[in-house]
């Protein structure tokens, strides 16, 4: 059985008492384009800062490239690219410098390394402007060279850590187009952060969903999906009545049903206990259906029989977010 | 072949910061140019060569030129003052003198115009004009009177003193003239005495003759009986002051070769909001070297803002470089050194904004903008915890001083200590993260 060109056992990372990434184990193998997907602040970059070498995990182990990354921080860093979520390039420099600079760093020279610089900067598209300072460039075309700089070595494995934040769409379509490209041409295997579903839908053989530091799922995006069901209904009513929720999830087409706390009213994902309170909070009754159509009429039936004001009706399609709702009671966004 | 890449990298980015250029290069000649422009090289009236002018009028020619005594008395006086003599047209004209009756023919009938003009209108404190008939006057044992020319609204003091200054030359071309009168009556007398005197002066005029080289007779040799010689002890700090150049390149640039520390702290502040620096940290270049660059760059930007504003001091100003070259070059490379150490542990400390006004209060407390002398003592004493005052201090000694490597060792060990502490603050401190 190949060797995984990524595996990570038990990752920790804490800051004083606060844990940004709390016991994550996972692996891509190779040739694999690996999702990790999260809201802001869920520990994607963390994450990736320690599997390339950045600074150690405070637990648990990891190799990249069959090296280990606190043993081999250096190593580790000659085999891999880094393309961070800030726009990591000298905007005084044209799109040229900022490539070739971080060619020679990678130990590139002479004709190489103009060969190379070149070779990334035609890849994303970016020849042509490639004179110009990058301060005259557009967000887009920034990120484009923002990936051309972490593809001048030929890494083996690709870390993207957010690559499309604030990119036109014309950009972003080609930043997915040249992952696919890279992925599949040269077998380049890629560690993809975001919190847009759809990327990680389109681009990642396999999804882990991270959130508040642990990986709370991990699978093709297809099994994730396929695990909720026929999609999320959500419903506003006046009360957060339990005996509400225990009869909504006898229905047949119901797999579950909850009262969704309100954010920052108690641990996420978590049903309610009682009525909900504050003045502007709205009890939202999330069932997760079977079959979304044949349980928004059951619903319907049901509070209608029993006299239930329905206040606010909502059906979310099953994909990512949904998952993500589902796993963890709240949006990608927030 | 990394810290090369980073170098040249940094070198780039520093020389497209347009804001730090100006700083750099812009800003030291906005203060130089007028200053050297506008005041004359002793603008400061520090210099131990500073004269006051004094216009002098002389009527006692002989051949063209001024007679002997009148001549002495010349001599004597240019000892203290800066004598103007033979005024040209340029001044006629700026004195609206050129259609003047007396000016119609140059001499010194129109020189007394002009001198009587500059005192009238205050432009100087007095003039003096020295009469027909002096040398002959004098010779003959005759009163004669000079004239000096003063404006009575004019500082008394300054008046007296001029006045002072001429009695003393007056008499002592009096005195002369008297005791070579005397010695000559002398002469005269030991022509009549008898031979057997005679001989025993001739001996005695022999043996003296010994000990005075190139004397042939105490009367007519014009050596002074006890030479004077010159000698610079080894381990003495010269007094000498700077003129307005000396004093006012050197001194803004080294105002604002300090500058490099702000464009240092904003240069890490830059790739640190940027998130350059942290890119950094993801490829094999080390941290040793990410500081290495960007300290090599700005050094080397620091020497080349320094040498730029000495040789438009040389060039445009003739500005002296000092005797020591090689001394002058390895003192520039420790100021810029310096600066730069300083701007690494303001950037540890995300010291960014804020660093001007600072930098230019303690460029006028170590004298870069005036004479350090100016300011009192104990201001004096404290700023010896500034590198501006070292630098200053180093400059003066090789530039205006002509001193050597050796005697501006103490500053650049200053320095070297400033810059030392200041790296392993900054290597301590620094955060890349």
């Amino acid at each position: 059985m190949p060797q995984p060109i990524l595996e990570a056992c038990n990752l920790v990372k804490k800051y004083g008492e606060s844990i940004a990434v709390n016991d994550i184990s996972f692996a891509i193998e190779d040739g694999e384009i690996f999702g990790l997907l999260g809201p802001n602040g869920a520990g994607k970059s963390t994450t990736i800062a320690m599997l390339s070498g950045l600074f150690p995990p405070t637990a648990g182990t990891a190799q990249v490239i069959g090296l280990d990354i606190v043993a081999d921080a250096a190593k580790v860093k000659q085999r891999i690219g880094v393309v961070p979520q800030d726009l990591a390039i000298y905007p005084t420099l044209n799109g040229r410098e900022n490539v070739a600079f971080f060619g020679q760093l990678f130990g590139l020279g002479g004709k190489e390394l103009r060969a190379r610089t070149e070779e990334v900067l035609a890849y994303v598209g970016m020849l042509e402007r490639a004179k110009d300072p990058v301060s005259t460039y557009s967000g887009g075309m920034k990120r484009r060279v923002n990936l051309a700089v972490g593809l001048v070595n030929n890494p083996r494995l690709l870390f993207l850590d957010e690559p499309t934040v604030g990119v036109d769409p014309q950009s972003r379509n080609h930043i997915f187009e040249s992952v696919e490209r890279l992925n599949r041409e040269r077998g380049m295997s890629v560690l993809y952060t975001t919190h847009y579903m759809e990327e990680a839908e389109r681009l990642c053989h396999r999804v882990g969903i991270i959130d508040r530091g642990k990986l709370v799922a991990l699978d093709t995006p297809r099994a994730l999906i396929a695990r909720l069901g026929g999609g999320i209904l959500q419903i506003g009513v006046h009360s957060a009545d339990e005996a509400l929720a225990t009869a909504v999830a006898a229905l047949p087409a119901v797999k579950s049903a909850g009262f969704m706390v309100p954010v920052g009213g108690g641990a996420a994902g978590q049903p309610a206990t009682g009525p909900v309170s504050g003045a502007s909070a709205k009890p939202i009754l999330r069932i997760e259906t079977v079959q979304s159509n044949d349980a928004f009429l059951q619903v319907l039936h049901y509070c209608n029989e029993q006299d239930i004001d329905i206040l606010s009706l909502e059906v979310l399609e099953p994909n990512l977010e949904t998952v993500f709702l589902s796993l963890t009671g709240k949006s990608l966004r927030e | 072949m990394k810290l090369f890449a980073a170098f040249r990298k940094d070198l780039k980015l520093l020389l497209r910061d347009r804001g730090q250029m100006v700083s750099l290069f812009l800003l030291p000649l906005v203060f130089i140019f007028p200053i050297c422009l506008a005041f004359p090289a002793d603008g400061y009236n520090r210099s131990q060569n500073f004269k006051p002018r004094l216009p002098v009028v002389t009527y006692d020619i002989a051949n063209g030129a001024p007679a002997a005594h009148a001549q002495s008395l010349l001599d004597g006086l240019a000892e203290t003052y800066n004598l103007e003599m033979n005024f040209g047209a340029k001044d006629l004209a700026s004195l609206n003198l050129s259609g003047e009756a007396q000016c119609a023919d140059r001499g010194p009938a129109c020189d007394e115009a002009v001198a009587r003009a500059l005192v009238s209108q205050d432009q100087r404190t007095a003039g003096l004009v020295i009469p027909q008939g002096l040398s002959a006057a004098i010779d003959a044992g005759q009163r004669i009177s000079l004239t000096l020319l003063y404006n009575p609204v004019s500082s008394p003091v300054d008046r007296q003193m001029v006045e002072g200054v001429i009695k003393g030359s007056a008499l002592k071309l009096s005195i002369e003239n008297q005791v070579f009168g005397g010695m000559n009556q002398f002469a005269d007398m030991i022509g009549l005495a008898p031979q057997e005197i005679r001989d025993v002066i001739d001996r005695q005029t022999a043996a003296n003759a010994t000990t005075v080289t190139g004397a042939t007779s105490i009367f007519t040799s014009t050596n002074p009986a006890i030479a004077v010689v010159a000698v610079r002890p080894a381990i003495f700090t010269l007094a000498k002051i700077p003129d307005t150049q000396q004093q006012t390149i050197p001194g803004y640039t080294v105002l604002f070769a300090y500058f490099l520390i702000a464009t240092v702290a904003s240069s890490f502040q830059l790739d640190r909001n940027s998130g350059v620096l942290r890119r950094l940290l993801f490829t094999p270049l080390p941290r040793t070297l990410i500081l290495g660059g960007k300290t090599l760059a700005a050094l080397l930007i620091g020497v080349l803002q320094i040498v730029t504003m000495f040789a438009v001091g040389h060039f445009a100003f003739g500005m002296g470089l000092g005797e020591a070259p090689v001394a002058l070059a390895v003192f520039i490379v420790v100021v810029a050194l310096s600066a730069v150490c300083i701007g690494l542990a303001a950037a540890a400390y995300r010291i960014e904004r804020g660093i001007s006004l600072p930098l230019i209060v303690a460029a006028l407390l170590a004298g870069c903008a005036f004479p350090a002398d100016w300011l009192p003592p104990f201001i004096r004493a404290a700023s010896v915890v500034l590198p501006q005052t070292w630098a200053m201090q180093g400059f003066q000694d090789l530039l205006t001083r002509g001193q050597g490597f050796a005697q501006v060792l103490p500053e650049m060990g200053v320095l070297l200590l400033f810059s030392a502490v200041f790296f392993v603050v900054a290597i301590r401190r620094f955060e890349f993260e």
